[in-house]
Order: C-alpha cells, then structure tokens, then sequence
C-alpha cells in the first residue's frame, strides 16, 4: 500500500513539474469565430517555440478595466498580456495597471507604420504597443441605396437630403447614427468634429459648433432608435431594416452577412464634412500588465504578435487592418467589400488625443449631445458653457 | 460596586442561558453586516468629497502605495531610481493637493447632480416607474391571487406558469422585450396585424410616460410571481369561514373585499410592498436595454455610468441619493400603517 | 352570479393571463430554433407564432461544439446547489431564534438589518467586496462565487425560514419541554420535521438567485463563465441565437423547480413574522 501510495505521489509530482511549463495568460475582447482563428493559428506555434503554454480569456472590453484594477489592488494579477480595446487607455496609465514600455521600442520593427505608434505615448513615455487598427464604416441597405431613387452619400449635405427624403418616403426616419449617451456617441461626435476641422477637447472652436449644428439638424430626420443605437444594437436595426444606413464597427459583417445572412447589405468608408473626410481610430493596442508574473515571456509574445506573420493572418483569417505595410494579404470574397471600406476609411482616420482627461470629455460631449442635439437647445450657448466647465476639471487631470 | 457588579453578574447569566441562541443566530449577521458594513460606509463617505479633488487625491495615494510596493520587489537598480522619482513626484503633488481648498467635506457633488438636468430626470423617472410599478403589481397581483384561492384543476400546473419568470436572469428578460418592445418588435407586430396601428409603429422608447409604462410593464412581468406568492400565502391564511361568508352574498362581495379580507391582508400586503419597492427604486437593466439611458435615465444607470468613468465620488453621491429616497418611501410607509393600526385599536 | 358564466369568465382570464406570461419564454426558444431569415423578415410579413421558413437545429448544434456550454452549465450548478446548502445552515438557527425573539421592536431591528445590504446599489459594494476576495485568493474559484452569492442571498432565506418558524406554535415546544427533552434534542425531533416545507420553498427560491446572478460573477470569473455569463457574452455581440439557446438552458431547470417548489408553499412562510 505504502509503495503505490508514494508512486502515486511521484507521479503526480513529475507530471505537475512537466506541466510546470509556464503560462501566460492573454485576455482580449473577441468574438467566438476570431478567438477560433487565434487559437488554430497564431498561439500553437509561439507555444512551441517558448515551451509554454498560452492560457486565453475573453473579457469583455467594458469589464477590462474593473477587472484587471481588482486583480492589481489584491496583488494577484492574472493576467500577463492585454489586447486592449483604445477606448479609453487613459486609466491604466493613471492607475500605474500597464507597464511602461519605453525601453522596449525596440521590439517594434521599422515596418511598423509610425503614424500608429504616436498616439501611445503618454507623458512623452510609450505604454502600449499597435495591436490592430480598426475604424467605423458606414453600412448601407443595397436595396433601398440602388444608386436610381437613392444614392449613398458622400457629404453632409447629401446625408441630411437623403435621411430628410427617407423620412418623407418611409414615414419615420431611416438612418441612424449612435446615440446612446456614452464612450459610442463620443466617437461619432468626434468624427463629425473632425471632418468640420474642430478639436473635440476644446469643445466650442469653430469646427465644434459647426459639427453640433449640423447633427442638430440632422437629428430631426433621423430613426428614433437613434437613442438605442450601440455598436451592438446598429447590427440587429439593419439587419430587421429598421435603418438602411449606418455606422459602426466592421465586426458587423461577422454578424449581419454571416450570422444573420442578410444578402443586401454593404459597406463604404465615409462622407466628407466641410473639413473633408474624417474618421476616428479605434481598434485595440496590446499591453503588459505591470504586476506580471512573466513579463520577459510577455515582451516576447508582444513582438510576436507584431510581426508579420501574425498581422498577415490578421488580414487574411480576421479581415483585420494590419499595423505594418508588409503584412497586407487578401481576405475572403464576401468580405472584400467591407475590407476595402475599412481600408479607405482608415486614410482619413484620426486618433483621439491621449489625454490623462478624457474621460472628462467623454461626459460633457455627451451631455452637450444631449442637450443640443436631442433637446434642440442653443448650440453656442450650451457648448460654451460645457466647453468652460471641461477645461476646468482638465486642469485638475493633468 | 455592588450595583455594577450585581449586573455584570446579570450580563454572564444572560449569556449562558442563551449561548446557543447567540451561537445560531451569529454566523448570519456577521456574514452579511461584516461584508456590507465597510463598503457602504467608505461609498458615504466618498459622497461628501469633491470629486474633482477626490480623485486626485486617490490616484496620488494608491500611486504613492503602489509605486512603494514597485521598489520593494523590483531587483533591477535603474527601475529602482526610475521609481524613486516617480514617488518624490507624486509625493509633492499630494502634499500640494491637500493644502487646496477643495479638501474636506463638501456638498459638492450633490449640488453638481441635482444641477444637471438628466439627473433631475432620473431621479423623476425612477419614482414614477417604482410607483406607478407598486401600482399595477399590486392590483395585478392580488387579481391572481384571488383567481388562484378557488379550486379548478390544473391548479398546480397554472400556479407554476405564474412563477416561472422569477427564474429567469434580468438580462436575458431585459433582451427578450427589446425583441417585444422594438420599433419592429413583436408587440407593434400584435397591434398591426389587429389593425390597431399602420406600419409607422410607435416608438415606446422615446422617454416620457409611454417608455415608464414600458418598463413597468416588463418589469411586472418578471417580479409578479414573488408579489403572488405573498398574496397567494396571505390569503389563505385568511380562515375559509370569512372566504365563503364573502361568496354567499353575491353583489355584497366586493364590499366585503375591501372591508374585510384587505385589512386582514395588511401585514403581507406591507412586505410585498417593502420588498418590491427597494428592488424597484434600483431599478437598471430594464431602462438601459429597453429605452437607453438618452430618453429614460434612472439613478442606478447615473450611479453605474459615473462608476465607469471613474467618477467615484460623483458615483457615491448618486448612490446615497438613492438610499435615502428608499429610506423615506419605507419610513413613511411604515409610519402610514402603524399609525392607522394605532388609530383602529383605540 | 351565474356559476358557469362565472366559471367561463375564470377560464378566459387565466388563459389571457397565461398567453402573457408564457409568450416572452416561447419567444426565446422560438428564436432558438429559427432561421436568420424568419426573424429578420421585413416588419408587415413578421408572424407572432410561425416560422414560415421552417425550423433548425443549427444553433443548438453550434451551442454544443463551442465547447462553453457544458463548463457553464457545471458550474451553475455546482455554485447554486452549495450556496443553497450553505446558506440554510447559516440562516436557519439564526431565523429560529428571531422567531422566538418576544419583543417585536427587536424583531423588526434584526429582519431590516438583514435588508441593509440590499439598499445600496450594487456597483459601489461588488468591486471593494471583489477586491477583498482576490487578495484571500479567490479569483476564479467556485468557492469565491458562493461566498458572494451568498451576501445576497442570506437576508430572503432568514426572512421565509422567520416566518416558517414562527407558524410552529410555540405550545409544540413547550409540550415537549414538558416530556423532558433537551433544547437541541426538540431541535432536532419537533422543529426540523415540521419547518422541511418552508425549509424546502426558502431553498428553492435560493437556488434560483444564485443560478441567475450575475454581478458578482462578471467580476470574480475569468477563464470559466457561469450560464448568465455566456449569455452577456452572447447577447452583447449581437449573437442573438445562441443567446436563445442559452436563455432555453437556463429556464429549464427554472420550470421543474418552480413546479415542484409551488406544492409546498403554505400561508405561513411568507409572512416574515410581521403578524
């Protein structure tokens, strides 16, 4: 009894120092066809290459932040590497979460586009890494947009005739932007900002008044679902047809031609405002968690991640953008359409300041949207006086 | 002395006699008030400082512990030194910070909330959708209950389909009625197909009293089978003498109702309500998902938004808000009803 | 009134009543087995009932390959099955002595504390309460999960199991003091047989909030998910058929439950001991 009892342990022992081999541990925000794609093709061969084992979890990119701040302030960090939605990469910086990565630069290699980089720098420092730009393109019903009655539009004049005549023809309105009071009408807020040659953190410049005025009229024309129009929401409103045009993310080609198989609907990338086309960079950076067990084996895996394989299996397995010219490749026909939207949307793509505040912007853009856009009140009253109040609680997030 | 002592000595026998009822009834309080306890007082706490201040003030400190925590386990020296000047740094800005004039405490925030627009709002929206919700619950709610005391077969079988909502998760109820209430919903579909509207279906979304009854009615649809079973348990503990004495008399019967069988009612009557009311006044999934925050704000959506922008104090002071306007409706309440059963017994 | 008029009015009443109820949890399995065609159909030819393009299994099919479903699934259950354990062995001796208590102010004092927890929102108590349970190490742990299920759930089990309690009149008690029998011993052989319906109801209501919770499992989870937290995952990407599917799942036990529970419930439990 004794003998088997003490092999028994042996066994287990050797087999947990086997299995020993260390872990990292990735958290993204995907879904369940893109964590496929990463688990068949990118992980195995780092895996092999390192001797290690690549332990994956899906969080959610608005839980990210909760959840890696709990794991850091009861110093058990959990997670090694992050592939981080921009969204707001503000509180990890400020929060000390993320590791700088200053000295590491050179983990990037020259391919990468530099116009991608720039904006990770806070405080003149570099705390994250491209991961994979991503842009907002604007879907359109092919049925309805035949190019006879209606044509796609291609300025904001053409935008408010066409949603103005999709109203008068259908009975209620037809297009719909995001506008449910949150980090989603942020960014259609600051691409019409930017395509009137405005600064979103200024608030009442020039180009910001023109941009409130405009989405202030335009909102008359508009469907009503406008207020429930998420990035999530935009997909089910064009694929039941409530809307026939409308932003939002790329990944809703996954949902509305693969999931939902709807046949008539198409993408372009976007109009131009009176400052020209403009629209915002989203997508997601990767980051090292400061608390990491593994931080050695992160770097690695960071670069691994940057290189050009990789990026070319983002293309042509993901139809993602890649962050580098030499991964470009080709994606599957069905989604050639989108994918070269998303590529011209991308030319005229802009990156949000990286500002230590913007979640403050983030609250009083939406609160002027609500005020100015959906109220109807004064547009220059109401953006100076948010304007005002913004750059004082800017002062105290420096 | 012998004052003091006689009752310290009173105090041991007290304890003895009872050690088992301490021992039972310990593990429950110290388990729920032990984790409640903390969190809800440094929230009240958190509500009385400025927000602009309050969060410098704790991101320098967790900054200043965090980065002392770094310089203890770091082993190489150049992140040492990096870090020592990352600490002198924001040890300044604190001490700095703590001179300013927006230390201390402060009704700031609360002033900043009810000053904004959209939080007036919620707080209207909320008591309306809680009241008016108390409402129809409560007269739904004891019609089924009423239905459900007289013997017909399929009894069990009608009892489980009336409770079977309250096993369903909030989130998964708040998306069905997104597939009910849409513009292209199920609901507009009914109403078409019975002629009742043309194809430009009404927006119950829009805010107002239509997107209130909206959430109100999805959210009966989830509470009702808790606030039945209540009226289901008051009711037959009514004696079945009373019950036939109201049947006899036909035209009599809704007069005996409401003198008779409701009073006896009152004490289940008043947990029902008590219960459901501080669940209702946090009400959040339902007006988030189903009518957007941009047309029907309520506090726990104010409260959870602020949270997500790391406005904590702000967040804090939107929460305490919120207790208080629980704590009046069940004080007053109460008071209602002690001083009525006060009134009757003399 | 007329009887049969009246029984043909009870009649239409419960069957309207059940169509309202009932159609919200058709609908979900409906989508569940339906094609991407029937749902998404032009809004004057959507049907309330009928799938005109016929029905399919494809989602179920998909559900099951993911491999999610059968983790979730377990530990759902494992987590509701201990916390409902758990949590009747903490509150019933505690319910019991509250039943016994004389004085009814002090009565109140203990039920409402109970509810303190219950007043606040939830975001601002999760998070420092999540931290608490990271740093004991119990990130990722079923253990960790029932822990917090249980702060939310304890104070609804003490407030029926009260009221079971207190429906056992006291002279039962007494008669047995009388035959010489210990405290715990008339525990054991008078209280506890008589309180197993209200026990059972309390048990089951506790079952159900832990299998839908769903605060508490966003933070404290990261590789394994509950079922409410796959479906989040699913509903939140606009995955509307295997959130269908999942929905389907997760009420099935909700009905056996529920159909069992509703046999036991007497007028006493649920009174909380306000009489």
């Amino acid at each position: 009894m004794k003998k088997t009892f003490f092999f028994f342990i042996f066994f287990i022992f050797t087999s947990l120092l086997i299995n020993g081999a260390q872990t990292l541990n990735i958290s993204a925000s995907l879904g369940e066809e893109e964590w496929k794609v990463l688990r068949e093709y990118v992980f195995p061969d780092f895996e092999k290459k390192h001797d290690c084992r690549i332990r994956a979890v899906n969080i959610e990119a608005g839980d990210t932040l909760k959840k890696i701040e709990i794991m850091h302030r009861a110093n058990n960090m959990g997670i090694d590497v992050l592939f981080l939605d921009n969204m707001n990469l503000a509180p990890y910086v400020e929060k000390r979460l993320v590791l700088t990565l200053e000295r590491f630069r050179n983990l990037m290699d020259n391919e990468v586009y530099p116009a991608l980089v720039e904006p990770l720098e806070f405080n003149d420092m570099l705390m994250f890494f491209p991961g994979r730009p991503n842009v907002q393109i604007t879907y359109y019903n092919t049925d309805v947009f035949d190019d006879i009655k209606y044509k796609i539009p291609t300025t904001w004049d053409e935008l408010l005739k066409v949603s103005e005549n999709l109203k008068k023809d259908f009975g209620t309105g037809k297009v719909a932007i995001h506008g449910t009071l949150d980090a989603n009408t942020t960014t259609q807020v600051f691409e019409f900002i930017a395509q009137a040659g405005g600064d979103i953190t200024v608030l009442n410049d020039e180009g910001c008044v023109k941009a409130f005025e405009f989405m202030q009229k335009l909102y008359k024309s508009l469907s009503p679902e406008t207020t429930r129009a998420n990035w999530n929401t935009t997909n089910r409103y064009l694929s039941d047809e409530t809307i026939y045009l409308g932003r939002n993310w790329p990944f809703g080609m996954n949902v509305i031609v693969d999931q939902n198989k709807k046949q008539n609907i198409s993408a372009y990338s976007i109009w131009q405002g009176p400052a020209g086309k403009a629209t915002m960079i989203g997508g997601d950076v990767i980051a090292i968690t400061r608390r990491s067990k593994n931080q050695e084996l992160s770097l690695k895996f960071a670069q691994y991640l940057m290189s050009q394989k990789v990026q070319n299996i983002f293309v042509t397995k993901l139809g993602w953008p890649p962050i580098r010219e030499d991964a470009m490749g080709e994606v599957p026909d069905w989604q050639k359409p989108f994918f070269e939207a998303v590529l011209e949307a991308l030319e005229y793509g802009e990156y949000r300041p990286p500002i230590m505040g913007w979640s403050a912007v983030d609250r009083y853009v939406n609160m002027a949207f609500k005020d100015i856009v959906i109220d109807g009140m004064d547009v220059k009253k109401t953006l100076d006086k948010y304007a005002n109040d913004l750059q004082e609680e800017l002062e105290w997030m420096k | 002395m012998d004052e003091i002592k006689k009752r310290g000595c009173e105090k041991m026998k007290y304890l003895k006699q009872y050690w088992l009822e301490i021992l039972m009834i310990t593990p429950l309080f110290v388990y729920i008030l032990g984790f409640t306890v903390m969190p809800v007082f440094t929230n009240l706490k958190n509500s009385f400082i400025d927000q602009r201040y309050g969060r410098r003030y704790d991101i320098l400190t967790s900054k200043i512990s965090d980065i002392k925590y770094d310089i203890k386990n770091s082993q190489n020296q150049e992140e040492i030194t990096e870090y020592e000047k990352e600490l002198a740094i924001a040890q300044n800005e604190l001490d700095n910070l703590k001179k300013s004039d927006y230390s201390g405490f402060t009704f700031e925030n609360y002033k900043k909330l009810f000053q904004t627009r959209d939080f007036r709002k919620g707080v209207f929206n909320t008591i309306a959708i809680t009241l008016t919700g108390l409402l129809i619950q409560f007269i739904i709610a004891m019609s089924i209950a009423l239905l459900l005391t007289n013997e017909f077969k399929g009894k069990g079988f009608f009892r489980t389909i009336v409770l079977t909502p309250l096993g369903i998760p909030t989130i998964v109820s708040a998306t069905i009625m997104t597939y009910i209430f849409d513009i292209s919903g199920y609901l507009n579909v009914l109403f078409y197909k019975l002629g009742l509207i043309s194809e430009i279906t009404p927006n119950w979304g829009q805010g107002g009293w239509l997107s209130i009854f909206m959430v109100v009615f999805a959210d009966t649809w989830k509470v009702l089978p808790l606030m039945v079973l209540l009226f289901i348990a008051g009711l037959e503990s009514i004696p079945k003498s009373v019950h036939e004495a109201c049947s006899i008399d036909g035209s009599k019967s809704w007069y005996k109702f409401f003198t008779i069988i409701l009073p006896l009612m009152k004490p289940h009557i008043t947990i029902a309500l008590i219960l459901r009311a501080i669940d209702a006044f946090r009400i959040f999934e339902l007006p988030l998902i189903l009518a957007g925050t941009a047309t029907t704000p309520v506090i726990s959506t104010f409260t959870y938004m602020e949270y997500d922008r790391q406005n904590y104090n702000l967040s804090a002071a939107s929460g305490t808000i919120l207790t208080i306007i629980i704590l009046i409706f069940v004080f007053s309440y109460l008071y209602v009803v002690e001083r009525e059963k006060g009134e009757e017994k003399a | 009134m007329n009887k049969n008029l009246k029984k043909i009015l009870l009649g239409l009443s419960l069957i309207f009543i059940s169509s309202i109820i009932i159609y919200p949890i058709f609908l979900m399995f409906r989508i569940s087995v339906s094609n991407p065609s029937d749902i998404f159909k032009p809004f004057t030819e959507k049907s309330l009932f009928f799938n005109s393009d016929g029905l399919t299994m494809e989602h179920w099919k998909n559900v099951y390959n993911s491999g999610l479903l059968l983790p979730a699934l377990i530990k759902s259950l494992l987590v509701a099955t201990f916390v409902t354990l758990i949590a009747v062995i903490v509150a019933a001796p505690a319910a019991y002595v509250i039943a016994r208590i004389g004085n009814k102010k002090i009565k109140y004092l203990f039920i409402v504390s109970l509810f303190i927890s219950r007043v606040f929102p939830e975001v601002a108590i999760a998070l420092p309460i999540s931290v608490r349970f990271l740093s004991w190490n119990l990130i990722d742990t079923n253990l960790g999960l029932i822990l917090a299920h249980l702060i939310r759930v304890l104070p609804y089990v003490g407030w029926i199991l009260v009221g079971t309690f207190e429906a056992i009149p006291k002279s039962l008690e007494e008669a047995s003091f009388v035959d010489g029998a210990g405290r715990v011993k008339t525990l054991i052989n008078i209280i506890f047989p008589l309180s197993l319906p209200g026990v059972s109801v309390a048990a089951m209501l506790v079952w159900l909030e832990s299998w839908n919770e769903f605060t508490y499992a966003l933070y404290l989870t990261v590789t394994e998910n509950t079922l409410p937290l796959q479906t989040y995952y699913y509903i939140n990407r606009g995955g509307i058929f295997n959130s269908a599917a999942y929905a389907t799942i997760i009420t099935v036990p909700v009905i056996i439950m529920t159909f069992v529970m509703q046999r036991y419930i007497k007028s006493g439990m649920l009174s909380g001991g306000v009489k």
